[in-house]
Parts: structure tokens; C-alpha cells; sequence
């Protein structure tokens, strides 16, 4: 029994002869931002893709909640309280704004699995919830291929917030947007996060990481090279060689 | 022994027929992404012409085998792939998989209409063995023939070779690089489009071979039959998941064992006579097993942003509107046009029923399903056995069963609908109550079968929308773990099965339906003699046996009401979560969605309406048979000519099943008719005849490419301008001389033609004059200040325009110059 909201434990991925992650082990504590950085081609994603049931790991197990969830279907995992966003946007493109976030609302009442059957009053208001935290109530109408990368990535997360997650995990959210909006961006991951959701975060932005995360992990080449505090994480040696290719002098 | 080693070297040749037919497709489908439905007409194209030339009087004719070999493996057939690449595939760039898949459905139904055109008449022609039928060889007591020889070490040869080509050559390795990514390949120097052109006719070279090694084994050519031989080789080509040669193979080498060794086993199907045609159906049920075998690729999503087709969604104010408009359109046309034109717009709403069920399916979940007709042809099938046909020993339980099938598919759809728990359970409650009094008021529930009727009950319809619900999900429960190519491979696989096992099935079936009646409570002979007799329905004190206007016009209403129901469905949260599955699978499972629940559902659904269209299909045109009109054959033309008309469009359906039933009879009956009428000129209008009848359809589905949101849309689109306020003058006068122009068809001052001579310029005139219209209000308004002079020329108006804009006084000096310049 341990308190994490999610722990990864010794998780190998392999696509043929190549390794995609190796032997890695991690964990997310409750109420916390957990950040994972890594060059290009780190496994990042991949990892994600794993603990979001898109992918069977080759090796090692995950844990949602002290719950073993490895050989859980997503939509499973997804009914647990796992949200996720894409580095590779992923929106209903059919349909506007205000259709992505109702859609998946309208998911979760489905067969009435998540949660009983909601009422229309309670859609429009959890809808309207999700649409203010997000700023994206300006937008609402809008069809989302014709909304900036950076808005789209906002309704990826409204998209996932409004399923009310344990844990988010956010794949490079802030890629798209501007300087302000990161920032504004970091603001509203730790409110989202002082109400209560987990938060594991794979993002380039090192600024953000390192503002926002409680605990830092580095991946490289598919295997974590170093975990701490962003503090730590940023004078360590292996993630300096990892990041600029060459030893601290 | 002996018949062990006789059979297993027939299934050896033919396997390595299959071999060499799928590692063509696979070749084309590796180096192009696309999977060439056409390359099994391509074969029988080629084996068509390798047999003109060596064997008939006509044109042609008697060329030497290696000459003939020469011209058609390497001058004709790359030259045909080369075309195809060049012409029709190259455009298909950033388009759906449902355009991908449909364009080369549209090459092979050409292949078919150019073979049957070229190739009239029913004389035989039967190709010989190389070397004759009498030059073999033997191993103990059995003998192999120096043509399965051939086969044999071709097959070997070509895989070899294909394999060296791909993985050791530079050609090769570019063939495949362009399919990953043809921008990379151009930046390092690589030409994308001649490595699509070199594999385009590599597979269609493998095509010919085949064609040309197996039409002698088949002894005798015939367009259908060897094309569907070669689409055989679909299952080897997905043995090898369309990427391992050595696999697929293989997977060829099975199918032709497997086949051989059946009719070792089956005394060619005389053993089990209904099983007999399963010597023919067994690849097929090879693919659809290898296929749900087969690991599965992981979710992705789809990429919608990067596709050229957009679908908007109507709203229900407009779809009601365009409802009633349609069935006015159809009853003021009704008291104009003759019997015989009733007769096939009727066919043509029929289709468009039909049609309607791959809007749901295809249209907004994004499931490609290449068996609509089988659907409808069980409908029509099950209309037949448990409303109007003799056949049938239904007990007393047949009301039993269809309350059965109701519930069944109140818990398969309802959910789908928001309806859980105490809810769901009233909602399927009601319906089997539905039902079950529906089938006791028309057919009882004490006798012993039912009678045969002279007019289709509505319990008929609704009994086949429920049975054919049941199929459809029977084979999507299965199925539904597949996805694109491989779910439309899967269905094709049932289509080609229901046409072979079902509508030539012959031999009366005894079913044991538990805690129902006796021991055989059901004895069903499916396809009675090659065809079944349906007659038109016969409710609310309205005979539509005998006024076709009535009939017309009611599957008219039944149109409207189905796409009214298809619209607010779309627009209600089963149609967005049916929207948001088909953009992003991958998005859809991390919110916790059970696609495989909603795929189920959907296909029941639309099973239902397929089999409800196929009911009322068969029922209009009276006769069914094994050949006409639900064929594998005409299924693929409608569902080619729906995408055509845009399958994310109720008009998409409309379009697809008029244009299929219509259309292209009328053209040419309309050729025809000038072919008699101007005999000087017959050969021409004889031409645009067959042109138009054999070719039509699958032109159609080519010129897709241009336009893959659909033609359907399109004419929409043109109409759209008439909404706005200044064209209403337009619309007005247009309507009234329309109008005008019916009512003097209806008091007989001309005729038909004259009719459709002066209305149809006058609806295709108002888009054209509402366009102009509008674009000379705009011009001023739209024109952007920095293209003038570029894209369009100062006017005055344009300049008072800027001043009046610019609050400047006009300035007459520079007017003046401007007037001296030019």
C-alpha cells in the first residue's frame, strides 16, 4: 500500500530490436506536478501511451491508486479518473469547441459507467466550469480545426478536465503557445492541481517544468537518468550531458 | 494416395497463382498505401487480351505465346499501371480511407465495364494450357501438367525476385521510402512519382501473370468469375499483412491447399450439397478468419485535419424543409412522367434507403462496411420467409422470435441513446411489445407456417429490419475490433459470402430455435429456385401493388422520415460521440469511451435500415433474384456512387441511389433512342450507349478524386446563393416558369422531354444568375483595396467607393488621367 496516484514499475517497451523505454520505474504523488523530461526520442510519449493503455508494455507493471491497471483497456483506465492530452493534437475536428468538451461529457454518461446519467442543466454548468478555467468560453462556437494550436491544446485539456481526472497527463500542453500564454498556462495547471488532480507532465518548455513541477524525472534514451526537485534536476550531471551533449565542465 | 498427390498439386498451382496475384497487391500497396481493389480486374483484363491474341479469328489473334506473353505482361499491363498511377491514384493524396478505398473499387467496375464491352456476346472463349492440356509429367500415379509446373516456378521466381527488388535495390528501397514520407524522398534527391509509377506497374504486371496462368485452369474466360478468382488472393495478400512477402506466400499456398483438399473432401460439394458452393467461398472465409486472427494495429487517430473532405451537418429546421420539398418535387413529377419512370425513381429511393444505412456507418462513424447489399438482400430475404413466402415452417413461436429480436435489439441500441438501467428497460419493453403485436395482428401466432400472401404486411418490413439487425450485429461482433481497410476487407469477405452461400443456396435449412416449438422450428429453403417473388405492401386501405405513383411516393415519405431521424440522430450525443470515434479513436478511448459498444451498436443500426431498404427494394421491383439486384457487384457500385454523392450527406444517398438506379439507364435508353431514330449516326449513339451503361458508374467513382466531400454538396453549394435576399427575384421567377413549364406537361401541350428540356436549363440557369447577381453587389463591398490593379481594374464605382469610404471628395483631376491612360 503506498500513497502514489500512480506508479510505473520497471516498464519496458520494445518495437522489434528497438528499445523504446527500458526498465523504467516512476511515481506521481496525490496533489502534486510531476514533470518528465527528456531529449527527442527519450520515450516520453511512449511511456504515456502506456500508462493510458494505448500501448502493452513488452515488461513491468502499472499502478493506478494501488490498483494493478497494466492489462486494463483505456477506456477502462479512463473511467478510473486517467485523463490525457496528445503531443500530436487529437481533437474532434467535426465538431466545434463547445462539442469537444460536451462530447466527452457525454462519454462518460454513456451506459451510465463513470457516473450516473447527468441531466442537461449539468452538462450546460460543468461545461460552462471547464470553459472558464480554460478561457476558452471566447471560442466556444468555433469549429476546432479553425482555433490556434495553442487554444486547441487548451481544449485537449478542458476536454480531459471536465471527465473531473485523479490524474492528468499532459503531453507537451504548452508547445503552440507564446510566452505569456505559458505562463498563464503554469498558473493554471497548479490551480487545477490545488483542487486536487495529480498532474504528470511531459513537456520541452524548461521554463514551465521547472516553475510548475514539484518532482522532476529525466528520461533519455528510455531510461530515467535522474529524478529530484527542479533544483536538483538542474544541476545534474547527466541530465546537463543528456541535454548538451557534452560534460559539465 | 494418388488423389492425395493429384489434389495437392492442383491446390500447389493455384495456391501459387494466389501468391503471385497478392504479392502484386502487396507490392502496390506497400510503395503507393493504397490497396488496389482493382488488381483482380486487371488480371482478368489482361488474361482477356493475352487470349485475343493467341487464340481469336478476330483482331489479333494467332500471335506466338512468348509475343503475346511479351505484349501483355511488359507493354500492356505496366503501361496500364503506369496510366492508373498517372491518371487516377496520384490525386488521392491527403483523402480519406473511404476515397482511397472507393476510387480503385470505381477502376475495377471500369475494368469490368471495358472487358464486357470489348468481349460481347457469349462466345466462348476458352484459353489453353501451355503446352497444351495433354504435355505433363508424374510423380507415381499422379500427373502434373507442364502448365501447373510453370506456376509453380514463376511463383518461386517472381517471389524471389520481388523480394531482392525491394529490400536490395535502390529502386526498391525508395518504392518504399515514398510511402512514408514522398517530401523526404524528393528532398534527398528521390523522385516520388516515378517510384509510384515503377510499383504501379510491377503489380500490375504480377496481375497479368496471374490472370494469364489462371484462366486456362478455369476452362473458359469469364469477366466476373475470374476476376473475383483473383480477389481470392486478397486473403494471401493480408496473410502477409499486406508487408511480408515470404508470408503472403504462404498465405497463398494455404488458400489453394485449402480449396483443393475441400473438394478432395467434399467430392467437389457433392457430399454436403449446401455446402456446395464453398469451394468457392473458402478464401473468402480464409480472409474474414485471418482477418479477426490478425493482432491488430493500436489506436491512432485519424488525422482529420490533413483530409480534404469537410461534411457540415444540416439543421433539422432545413432537412424537414428539403423533406417536404422532395416528396412535392415527387408527387408533381408523378402526374407527369410515365410508368416506367415511376418506376425507376421508385428503385432509385429504394437504393437511397439503403444508401441511407452508409451515411450512418460510414458517413458519420467512420466504419467502412463494403456489404450494403448483402444487408438489404437478407431484408429482403427475411421480408420474403416470414411475411409473404409459402416456404417457411415458422411453429408457433415465429412471434415469439421476432419478440426475441426485438429485445435483442433494444439492448444493443437503446444504451446508445442515453437509456440505462430502469429506463432502458421500459424503452425494450415497449418495443418487443411493439413487435410482438405488430406480427400477431398480420401474421398470428397458431399456425403452423405462415401463408402466403398476395401484398408485404408492415410487420414484414419491421420483422426484416430486425432480422437483418440481428446479422449485422452477428458479424460486427467479430468484426468490430477492425478498423479501415481491414473491417472493409472483412465485409466484402461477408458479401462475397452471403452472394455464394445464401443466394444460390439451394437446399431447405432446419433450424432448432431453443425453448421454441418442436425440434425443427424453422425449415427454411432461403433461395427458392434462383428467385423470390415479393409483393408490393398492402396497408392503410392503400394497394401499392397497383399504383406505382403510390408506391413512388411512399418510399419517398419513408426516405424523408429515415433522413429527418438520421439528422437529429447526428446532432444528439450519440452523433457527436459517432463523430468524435471516427476523428480520434486514440482521443475517444482515453475518455473512457466502449467503442467496441458503440461500433456494435451502430452496426445493428444500420443494419436495420439496410435490411428495411432491401425489404422495400425487392418489394418494388417485385422479383429477386440470385443475380440482380443485391450482388457483391451492384453493392460496390452503390456504395462507390454514394461517396461519389458524398457519404457524409443524406444527399450523398439521395444522389447515389437515383444516379445508380436511374441515370445511367436513362442515358442510355436516351442514346438509344437517337441511335433508332438517326440511323446514319447509330454507330456513334451505339457508342455513348455502352459508354454510358457500362462505363458510367465507374467514371463516376474515378472523378471522386477531384472532389472527395462529394458532387452532392457541391450542387447544394451552388444553390446556397439563391438564399440570399437579392436572389430572391431570381428563385421566384425561376420557380414560377418551372412551374409553369409542369402544368403545361400536366395539360398535355408537350411531352416529357420537352419538359426536362426547358425546366432543367432554367434550375441549373439560377444558381448561375443569383451568383452573378450577388458578385456585382459585392464587388464593391469584397474587393480588397491592395489588389486593385492586380486582381481586378479601377472603376469608377470602385474609386467613389474608396472616397466615400476614405470620406475624401471625389478628385476629378485624377479621373481625368486615368481616362488618358486608357
Amino acid at each position: 500500500m503506498t500513497n502514489d496516484v500512480l506508479a510505473v514499475d520497471n516498464i519496458s517497451v520494445q518495437f522489434g530490436g528497438h528499445i523504446a523505454v527500458n526498465d523504467v520505474s516512476l511515481s506521481v504523488k496525490p496533489g502534486t506536478i510531476t514533470g518528465l523530461i527528456g531529449p527527442n526520442g527519450a520515450g516520453k510519449t511512449t511511456l504515456f501511451n502506456v500508462i493510458s493503455g494505448l500501448l502493452t508494455p513488452t515488461d513491468g507493471s502499472v499502478h493506478f491508486m494501488d490498483q494493478d491497471i497494466t492489462s486494463l483497456a483505456p477506456h477502462k483506465r479512463a473511467r478510473l479518473g486517467i485523463g490525457r492530452t496528445f503531443q500530436r493534437l487529437e481533437l474532434f475536428n467535426s465538431l466545434s469547441v463547445i462539442d469537444n468538451i460536451r462530447v466527452s461529457i457525454e462519454i462518460s454518461n454513456q451506459w451510465g459507467h463513470i457516473r450516473p446519467y447527468q441531466d442537461e442543466p449539468f452538462t450546460k454548468a460543468e461545461i460552462s466550469r471547464v470553459l472558464d478555467i480554460t478561457g476558452l468560453d471566447s471560442v466556444r462556437n468555433t469549429m476546432a480545426t479553425e482555433i490556434p494550436t495553442g487554444q486547441a491544446r487548451l481544449v485537449e485539456l478542458a476536454r480531459a478536465l471536465i471527465l473531473q481526472p485523479k490524474i492528468l497527463l499532459l503531453d507537451e500542453p504548452a508547445s503552440g503557445q507564446n510566452d505569456q500564454e505559458t505562463e498563464t498556462f503554469g498558473l493554471l495547471l497548479r490551480k487545477i492541481c490545488e483542487s486536487g488532480v495529480s498532474i504528470f507532465l511531459v513537456e520541452h518548455d524548461m521554463a514551465l517544468v521547472m516553475n510548475t513541477c514539484d518532482e522532476v524525472n529525466v528520461l533519455d534514451f528510455g531510461s530515467i537518468i535522474a529524478k529530484g526537485t527542479p533544483t536538483e534536476i538542474q544541476e545534474h550531471e547527466l541530465v546537463i550531458e543528456a541535454y548538451l551533449g557534452a560534460k559539465k565542465q | 494416395m494418388t488423389e492425395f498427390l493429384t489434389f495437392t498439386v492442383v491446390g500447389l498451382a493455384t495456391g501459387a497463382i494466389y501468391s503471385i496475384a497478392s504479392a502484386g497487391l502487396v507490392v502496390t500497396y506497400t510503395t503507393s498505401g493504397i490497396f488496389n481493389f482493382a488488381h483482380g480486374a486487371i488480371g482478368m483484363f489482361s488474361a482477356f487480351l493475352y487470349w485475343q491474341l493467341r487464340w481469336d479469328e478476330g483482331w489479333g489473334g494467332f500471335w506466338p505465346a512468348p509475343i503475346a506473353l511479351v505484349f501483355v505482361l511488359f507493354i500492356a499491363a505496366p503501361i496500364i499501371g503506369i496510366l492508373l498511377q498517372l491518371i487516377v491514384m496520384r490525386g488521392l493524396e491527403g483523402t480519406s480511407e473511404t476515397t482511397k478505398l472507393v476510387i480503385p473499387i470505381a477502376v475495377m467496375l471500369a475494368f469490368i465495364g471495358i472487358t464486357n464491352w470489348v468481349w460481347q456476346g457469349a462466345e466462348q472463349r476458352i484459353p489453353k494450357p501451355f503446352f497444351g492440356r495433354n504435355a505433363k509429367w508424374s510423380i507415381g500415379d499422379a500427373y502434373i501438367t507442364w502448365h501447373q509446373t510453370i506456376i509453380v516456378i514463376a511463383a518461386i521466381g517472381l517471389a524471389i525476385a520481388l523480394r531482392f527488388l525491394l529490400f536490395n535495390t535502390k529502386i526498391g528501397v525508395t518504392m518504399r521510402a515514398v510511402v512514408d514520407n514522398p517530401e523526404l524522398v524528393e528532398l534527398n534527391g528521390g523522385r516520388p512519382n516515378r517510384s509510384a509509377m515503377q510499383s504501379w506497374a510491377i503489380g500490375s504486371i504480377m496481375a497479368a501473370i496471374a490472370g494469364v496462368l489462371i484462366s486456362p485452369l478455369l476452362g473458359g474466360l469469364g469477366v466476373l468469375a475470374l476476376t473475383l478468382l483473383v480477389v481470392n488472393a486478397y486473403a494471401a495478400a493480408i496473410f502477409g499483412r499486406l508487408k511480408n512477402l515470404p508470408l503472403t506466400f504462404i498465405g497463398g499456398l494455404v488458400i489453394g491447399l485449402s480449396v483443393s483438399y475441400w473438394n478432395w473432401i467434399s467430392k467437389t460439394g457433392q457430399k454436403w450439397p449446401w455446402l456446395s458452393e464453398l469451394r468457392t467461398t473458402l478464401p473468402i472465409v480464409i480472409l474474414f478468419c485471418v482477418l479477426l486472427l490478425l493482432p491488430q494495429d493500436r489506436l491512432r487517430g485519424n488525422r482529420p485535419e490533413s483530409l480534404r473532405e469537410q461534411f457540415r451537418v444540416p439543421s433539422i429546421r432545413a432537412t424537414i424543409l428539403w423533406s417536404f420539398a422532395l416528396v412535392s418535387i415527387i408527387s408533381g413529377l408523378s402526374l407527369i412522367i410515365s410508368s416506367k419512370w415511376e418506376a425507376l425513381l421508385t428503385r432509385g429511393l429504394t437504393m437511397a434507403i439503403i444508401g441511407l444505412s452508409m451515411v450512418l456507418l460510414t458517413g458519420y462513424a467512420g466504419e467502412l462496411n463494403l456489404a450494403p447489399l448483402a444487408f438489404a438482400g437478407i431484408g429482403a430475404i427475411a421480408a420474403f420467409q416470414f411475411d409473404v413466402g409459402s416456404t417457411v415452417e415458422t411453429g408457433p413461436g415465429f412471434a415469439t422470435l421476432a419478440t426475441l429480436l426485438a429485445v435483442g435489439f433494444g439492448f444493443l441500441v437503446f444504451p446508445a441513446f442515453g437509456l440505462v438501467k430502469r429506463r432502458l428497460f421500459i424503452a425494450v419493453t415497449a418495443f418487443s411489445l411493439f413487435v410482438f403485436i405488430l406480427v400477431v395482428f398480420f401474421d398470428g401466432t397458431t399456425g403452423t407456417g405462415i401463408a402466403s400472401r398476395e401484398s408485404m404486411s408492415l410487420s414484414g418490413l419491421v420483422v426484416a429490419a430486425l432480422i437483418t439487425a440481428s446479422v449485422g450485429a452477428t458479424v460486427a461482433l467479430p468484426a468490430i475490433r477492425l478498423r479501415g481497410l481491414y473491417l472493409a476487407l472483412a465485409t466484402f469477405a461477408f458479401a462475397i459470402f452471403v452472394d455464394k452461400m445464401v443466394y444460390k443456396q439451394r437446399e431447405t435449412l432446419t433450424f432448432d430455435i431453443p425453448l421454441i416449438g418442436d425440434s425443427e422450428d424453422l425449415s427454411i429453403n432461403l433461395f427458392n429456385n434462383g428467385a423470390l417473388n415479393i409483393p408490393r405492401p398492402k396497408f392503410w386501405g392503400i394497394d401499392f401493388g397497383e399504383k406505382q405513383w403510390a408506391m413512388l411516393i411512399f418510399v419517398s415519405i419513408i426516405f424523408c422520415c429515415i433522413s429527418v431521424a438520421l439528422i437529429q440522430l447526428r446532432k444528439s450525443s450519440y452523433g457527436r460521440q459517432l463523430t468524435a470515434m471516427k476523428d480520434s479513436p486514440a482521443a475517444c478511448a482515453t475518455l473512457g469511451m466502449n467503442m467496441r459498444r458503440l461500433k456494435l451498436s451502430v452496426f445493428t443500426l444500420a443494419a436495420a435500415i439496410a435490411g428495411f431498404g432491401g425489404a422495400l427494394h425487392a418489394s418494388n421491383l417485385r422479383t429477386i433474384q440470385e443475380d440482380y439486384p443485391f450482388t457483391i457487384w451492384e453493392g460496390l457500385a452503390l456504395f462507390m456512387l454514394t461517396v461519389v454523392g458524398g457519404i457524409g450527406y443524406i444527399s450523398g444517398a439521395l444522389f447515389g441511389g437515383i444516379i445508380y438506379a436511374c441515370a445511367f439507364i436513362v442515358m442510355g435508353d436516351f442514346w438509344g433512342k437517337l441511335a433508332e431514330d438517326w440511323r446514319s449516326f447509330d454507330w456513334l449513339f451505339t457508342f455513348l450507349q455502352d459508354f454510358f451503361l457500362l462505363l458510367g458508374p465507374a467514371l463516376a467513382g474515378i472523378g471522386l478524386g477531384r472532389n472527395p466531400s462529394g458532387v452532392a454538396s457541391q450542387i447544394f453549394d451552388g444553390f446556397r446563393i439563391l438564399r440570399k435576399r437579392e436572389n430572391k427575384g431570381i428563385i421566384g421567377i425561376g420557380s414560377l416558369l418551372i412551374a409553369f413549364s409542369w402544368f403545361l406537361r400536366v395539360i398535355d401541350v408537350y411531352n416529357g422531354w420537352i419538359f426536362i428540356m426547358t425546366s432543367l436549363p432554367i434550375l441549373f440557369l439560377m444558381p448561375l444568375l443569383g451568383d452573378a447577381n450577388t458578385r456585382d453587389r459585392d464587388q464593391s463591398k469584397d474587393k480588397s483595396i491592395e489588389m486593385a490593379g492586380i486582381d481586378f481594374q479601377f472603376s469608377d464605382e470602385f474609386i467613389s467607393f474608396i472616397d466615400k469610404e476614405l470620406s475624401i471628395p471625389s478628385n476629378p483631376m485624377w479621373k481625368e488621367s486615368r481616362n488618358n491612360d486608357e
